[in-house]
């Protein structure tokens, strides 16, 4: 059962990603497709090669990163709320990002993601200090982290009414674009994806033990203190690296892990790998759908994603209040 | 443990490692392109514009804009864009532009342009801005020879000086001159026609949540500080948002209204008390103007348009 649906998620990322190379503004057959793939002088070449393929990458990248950001924090805090979102971290790197769009806008293009990074592991380094060094139960450590997140959005608001004029390239970094990323983006994330993934695979013995609450994990002879340590870091890092790319794209990270759960069940050698390609699917698709729907102009993917993804959200609440009901 | 904490802090070491060196590479990129640039013949166009130096091998034919002002640019030399990044909205072409306008594709929201129609047109020169567009340079380049200009923080001196590079990367260089010639001449003669200018003065877009000072750092603000008109505001901000009671603190002696929407909060203010406590309200002297003249169209025929406003509104009765 778990081959086929990894066979059939594998294969759907296949086909996204073809979807993707051929829908846009510019419609490419699968055959024009094909050889513009092959032959780098045809019509197509630019828009195949340079725009479609690395936003094609970036999706799955970020979408792998957010993803799994997200299982690590749902395990760790142990509540199936939890996401980069809801613990102030895609926040802090908006609240950084806004910062340089508004006060440096005319920045070189690097120090945004830049920024964006900062901001994320600032909002780390604040989760250690206010939950006096993570010994704070896991709901309480949540709790900390909306608050950090409400912080920073409160700045984010106090920008953007600062500066209403100007709120507009703004309010796009903020929902999530994959417009204009190129291969100089990709080479950027892939060494972080890269190196960080196989790194969360292979925490999945101890993500299985936090599942079953701290009593056990210490039981079990695992020092939890410094684990969550870890493992938040390893989750930051995903999910700051993801967002400084694409910007604040929350709802994959809490999304993904949800879909992957009710799949393969709670044990993290499946839930990880499955979490990150539905995520990457997620992801894909969104930006296809964002880029064909409203030209010449896009839908962001952020706001796409979290439209295809909400209802299946709204089901899943309602699944769990029957059962529990 | 230890071991695993060493691990950890390796693999950390490793990938800003690996990171600073793919910066490096790209810097090393940038470089061998603007020497393979230099050594290119005479008889081209070298522009030198915001981020680099662009050669043309010839003037270019089909021309892709990304902002409005670019447009009134290219008006006034009596070209035509084969594509306007216009927000999808024709409407926001001030008047003047849009008749002598003929057939272009819409490439979408001036922010994010869409850069497969752009592609797909085919241009042989894109006309960018470095705000909104520095990120995707490096694409647009590969598409057609680039240029950027800071036209979304120029005021009005610097769109003189922006117009100038417009006309060169467009081969006019000298009709650029010609027509901007022309330009001051007609802004002097209509400050004749104004005669005295002692007035404070406060341009402001309008819609329903606010009301959106132009100072003296605008585009807008500063063309009105160059014909001789007094900023009342006198903000470090270009655009500050002001209340009903700032912008009674701030008194201007007249106003123009920029309107964005049909309703707008000066609606509401009219009801005010306040608002008659106002010089330009106690003198008749607040106007409602196009903002897609005043605010838009940020190059000579916009620029006329605003001087012809004014001499209507304040000339010398």
């Amino acid at each position: 059962m778990n081959k086929i649906i990894f066979t059939f998620s594998c294969l759907l990322m296949m086909i996204f990603s073809l979807l993707s190379l051929s829908v846009g503004a510019v419609s490419i057959s699968i055959p024009d497709l094909w050889y513009s793939l092959l032959q780098k002088d045809t019509s197509f070449s630019f828009i195949v090669w340079e725009y479609r393929l690395p936003r094609v990458v970036i999706s799955i990248l970020s979408g792998f990163g957010l993803a799994v950001s997200g299982v690590i924090l749902q395990s760790l805090v142990r509540n199936p709320l939890a996401s980069p979102d809801v613990i102030g971290l895609t926040k802090g790197a908006g609240f950084f990002a806004a910062l340089v769009i508004f006060l440096f806008p005319s920045s070189p293009s690097y120090v945004l993601p830049a920024a964006a990074l900062t901001g994320a592991f600032l909002v780390f380094i604040l989760l250690l200090l206010l939950s006096k060094r993570l010994t704070l139960s896991p709901d309480a450590f949540a709790l900390v982290g909306i608050a950090i997140g409400a912080v920073f959005q409160s700045g984010i608001q106090y920008l953007l009414v600062k500066y209403p004029a100007d709120i507009n390239m703004t309010l796009l970094w903020l929902s999530g674009s994959l417009w204009g990323r190129g291969w100089s983006e990709v080479f950027s994330l892939l060494p972080w994806i890269l190196i960080l993934l196989p790194v969360a695979w292979w925490q999945y013995p101890k993500l299985n033990v936090f599942q079953l609450g701290d009593e056990y994990s210490q039981t079990l002879g695992l020092d939890i203190i410094r684990q969550r340590f870890w493992l938040l870091l390893l989750s930051v890092s995903l999910a700051g690296v993801s967002v400084a790319s694409v910007g604040s794209i929350g709802f994959i990270g809490l999304i993904a892990p949800h879909i992957a759960r009710k799949l393969v069940g709670g044990r993290h050698q499946l839930l990880i790998p499955l979490a990150a390609i539905i995520g990457a699917n997620l992801m894909l698709i969104g930006d296809s759908i964002g880029r064909i729907i409203i030209v010449p102009r896009e839908v962001p993917v952020g706001i796409m994603t979290a439209i295809i993804g909400a209802p299946y959200f709204v089901y899943l609440l309602r699944r769990e209040h029957k059962r529990k009901g | 443990m230890q071991h695993r904490m060493k691990r950890m802090f390796g693999f950390v070491f490793m990938s800003i490692f690996i990171l600073s060196l793919i910066a490096c590479g790209n810097a090393d990129e940038n470089e061998s392109k603007e020497e393979a640039l230099k050594e290119t013949k005479k008889e081209t166009i070298e522009i030198n514009h915001e981020l680099g130096k662009t050669v043309l091998e010839k003037a270019p034919e089909k021309i892709v804009v990304l902002e409005f002002s670019y447009t009134d640019a290219l008006m006034t030399l009596d070209v035509q864009p084969v594509g306007v990044a216009d927000d999808d909205d024709p409407k926001l072409f001030m008047d003047k532009v849009r008749d002598q306008l003929k057939e272009y594709t819409s490439i979408g929201s001036r922010y994010e342009p869409n850069i497969e129609m752009i592609s797909s047109l085919q241009p042989d020169l894109i006309i960018a801005d470095l705000n909104h567009h520095k990120d995707i340079y490096d694409q647009l380049n590969k598409i057609a020879p680039t240029i950027v200009l800071d036209d979304h923080q120029a005021d009005y001196n610097q769109m003189l000086d922006n117009y100038l590079v417009i006309a060169k990367a467009l081969g006019k260089e000298e009709e650029g001159k010609q027509r901007l010639e022309e330009h001051h001449q007609k802004i002097e003669e209509a400050k004749q026609k104004i005669g005295e200018t002692t007035l404070t003065v406060l341009p402001a877009v309008t819609n329903p949540k606010g009301f959106f000072a132009h100072s003296d750092h605008s585009y807008t603000g500063s063309f009105l500080l160059n014909i001789g008109f007094d900023d009342p505001v006198k903000s470090e901000d270009s655009y500050p948002q002001l209340g009903l009671e700032q912008l009674v603190e701030t008194n201007p002696q007249a106003i123009f209204l920029l309107p964005a929407t049909e309703e707008t909060i000066v609606d509401e203010w009219g009801k005010n008390p306040l608002w008659q406590e106002i010089d330009a309200v106690q003198n008749n002297k607040v106007f409602t103007v196009e903002r897609r003249d005043w605010a838009l169209s940020r190059g000579l025929l916009g620029s006329e348009k605003m001087i012809e406003d004014i001499v209507k509104h304040l000339g010398d009765q």
